[in-house]
């Protein structure tokens, strides 16, 4: 049995925008940003990242468009307890083998600068607190300097203070270094501050 | 790059578990062990048993069988060739056991290039005197020097020196059943009586023993000249000759070759001992199922962890995947988590297997029927340890492609949304 979740949902994102997209649990907000990512391929309809329509790639190639393009912060930060959260960050740029080990890791290290966590780089991640797990976290989406970054409801977990700071990195991403950033959140109040919103309802965009 | 990636990730995971991984390749070490112990060791003791009889028998042995002949003469007259001819109660004719032109022959095989070597014999039936008793017994006239480089006679002398036999004339060595029923040590007389009634004295100078006891009551050992006096022949009778040969594989074809060319009965060792090929191959089997048994369980073993590890470890695929993996690139992570358990533990397996048959091979093992052996035989084949690494290799790998396949098929999407 199949469940048609959304309807009629056409839009696009240009380069360096700040976009949040709020709803209602349960209207669709989710699904349509795992589609978005490459990682939902159950659609109808298409999906065009930088001019490249995304249908029928292999799975192998959709990885490849994630790894190099698509940035992700989810609810959880999903760092591996194993690595240090230097080697977090680093992971996906050793996949994308564009630069040197050496080089991947200056540049993760950089990242970590950015979001004032450089001198958490040699711990484990368990040992950091949540606010920063979710710095680290944003470092690694940023590592292979992708086309945009799409967040699910990433400051979920975080408490006012540490959802102001992760505000904050998003919002001087977006102003300072053009970032595109495509969040999904519940806050309506992160959403105000935003350059567009996207409201759903019941799978439809009713505002954008 | 990507490899060394993926190997640092594997690694990573490995060491995580490491608990885990030791049991899983302490499991593929255990099996891979007793895998190269089990089968050195019976190996070495099928070596040792096949030995007891197969050393010491020719490969090819020819011989002139007395028998009626197999054509009588009604069959060759032309008038009752179409004829159902019956002859009853057919007599051999009578004739000698020897072998008849046996120096040509025996100069014919010595030039024969699938020839080890060749050593005459001469079977002598005799009653050994004790006393007013006779037991029966056998003389086997041999070539000392041949037999010993050939069939290892002098490896079975347990009391005397072996060559005193060639020194010494009309000496015997006996055997050692026989020599205990007769209460005769070394350097005494005994007498023997042949079939033909003739009492000949001879000085015992060795003791001999096969480790079949029922052979050793009955068999002693002469000159080949000596039991030539026994039995009152000239020089060049003889009634055994028994060939070695290179490769034991061909022995059927050659007996049958010798048999045309050389007119008279040839048996080779494959006919002659069936039933030690038999127990040899049983024996193996039996040692190779224990052991392949052992590395499937370990190979069960390294599957549980694996699912384990997938399962804790779901979280770090999903974000593995949604960051850039493929599930080609998860499924190599856990096949090589699962190699590097079975070639870790494959690789001590085999070092303690060596060890294992090291120790094995000094422990003492005396037994009176085996003279020659002091310690428990074991063969140091090459190729159990490499039928080993292979093995274990493959089963880890079986064993790891479930659990990576698994895990590469792990939608991101579900559980990222799970959390």
């Amino acid at each position: 049995m199949t469940v048609q979740v959304l309807n009629n949902i056409s839009f696009s994102v240009e380069k360096g925008e700040f976009i949040s997209v709020i709803g209602k649990s349960g209207c669709g907000k989710s699904t349509l940003l795992y589609i978005l990512s490459t990682m939902d391929t159950d659609y109808e309809g298409d999906l065009t990242i930088d001019g490249v329509i995304m249908r029928d790639k292999k799975e192998k190639e959709l990885a490849s468009v994630r790894n190099e393009k698509i940035g992700f912060v989810f609810q959880f930060h999903y760092l591996l307890n194993e690595f240090s959260v230097l080697h977090n960050v680093m992971l996906p740029g050793l996949k994308l083998g564009k630069y040197s080990e050496k080089e991947v890791e200056h540049r993760a290290y950089e990242k970590l600068k950015v979001l004032g966590i450089e001198n958490e780089a040699r711990k484990l991640p368990n040992q950091l607190s949540g606010g920063q797990k979710q710095r680290v976290a944003i470092a690694r989406a940023l590592i292979n300097d992708p086309l945009i970054i799409m967040g699910d409801e990433p400051t979920g977990n975080l408490d006012k203070k540490n959802s102001e700071i992760v505000f904050h990195i998003f919002k001087e991403l977006a102003d300072v270094y053009h970032q595109t950033l495509l969040i999904v959140t519940h806050d309506n109040e992160f959403a105000a501050r935003t350059n567009r919103i996207i409201e759903m309802e019941d799978g439809q965009i009713i505002k954008m | 790059m990507k490899y060394k990636l993926i190997a640092s990730i594997s690694k990573s995971l490995l060491f995580a578990r490491l608990k885990q991984t030791l049991v899983a390749a302490i499991g593929v070490t255990f099996s891979i062990t007793m895998f190269i112990t089990l089968l050195s060791f019976m190996s070495g003791l099928n070596d040792m048993l096949d030995g007891l009889i197969l050393n010491r028998t020719a490969h090819v042995r020819l011989y002139n069988e007395i028998k009626a002949s197999d054509q009588q003469p009604i069959d060759l007259s032309e008038k009752y060739n179409s004829y159902h001819n019956f002859v009853s109660s057919i007599k051999p004719k009578n004739e000698k056991a020897e072998i008849h032109n046996s120096v040509a022959i025996m100069r014919a095989l010595a030039e024969d290039s699938r020839v080890i070597g060749i050593a005459p014999k001469i079977t002598a039936q005799v009653f050994y005197n004790v006393g007013s008793i006779d037991i029966t017994g056998v003389i086997n006239g041999i070539d000392v020097d041949e037999e010993s480089r050939l069939f290892f006679f002098k490896n079975y002398v347990v009391g005397g020196n072996y060559i005193d036999l060639k020194n010494t004339p009309n000496s015997i060595i006996l055997g050692k059943g026989a020599a205990e029923k007769m209460m005769s040590s070394i350097g005494d007389m005994i007498q023997v009586t042949t079939s033909k009634g003739d009492q000949v004295q001879l000085k015992v100078v060795g003791y001999f023993q096969s480790g079949v006891q029922e052979i050793d009551k009955v068999q002693s050992y002469a000159s080949i000249n000596t039991a030539q006096k026994i039995l009152g022949q000239p020089n060049s009778f003889i009634t055994d000759i028994q060939v070695k040969i290179k490769n034991i594989l061909d022995a059927p074809a050659i007996a049958k070759e010798f048999q045309k060319k050389f007119n008279i009965e040839a048996v080779d060792i494959q006919t002659a001992n069936a039933q030690f090929e038999t127990g040899s191959s049983v024996r193996t089997t039996i040692s190779y199922s224990v052991g392949i048994t052992l590395l499937i369980v370990a190979g069960f073993g390294i599957y549980n962890i694996l699912n384990m590890m997938i399962y804790e470890k779901m979280d770090s695929i999903a974000i593995l995947k949604a960051t850039g993996f493929s599930g080609r690139d998860v499924n190599n992570i856990f096949i090589s988590i699962a190699l590097s358990i079975g070639i870790f533990g494959g690789l001590l397996g085999l070092l303690f297997g060596f060890g294992l048959c090291n120790v094995i091979e000094h422990i003492p093992f005396n037994t009176p029927s085996l003279p020659t052996v002091k310690t428990y035989p074991i063969n140091y084949n090459i190729k159990f340890y490499i039928i080993g690494s292979i093995f274990s290799i493959v089963t880890t790998y079986l064993a790891g492609y479930f659990p990576s396949r698994k895990a590469s098929k792990i939608d991101p999407v579900i559980i990222i949304r799970g959390k």
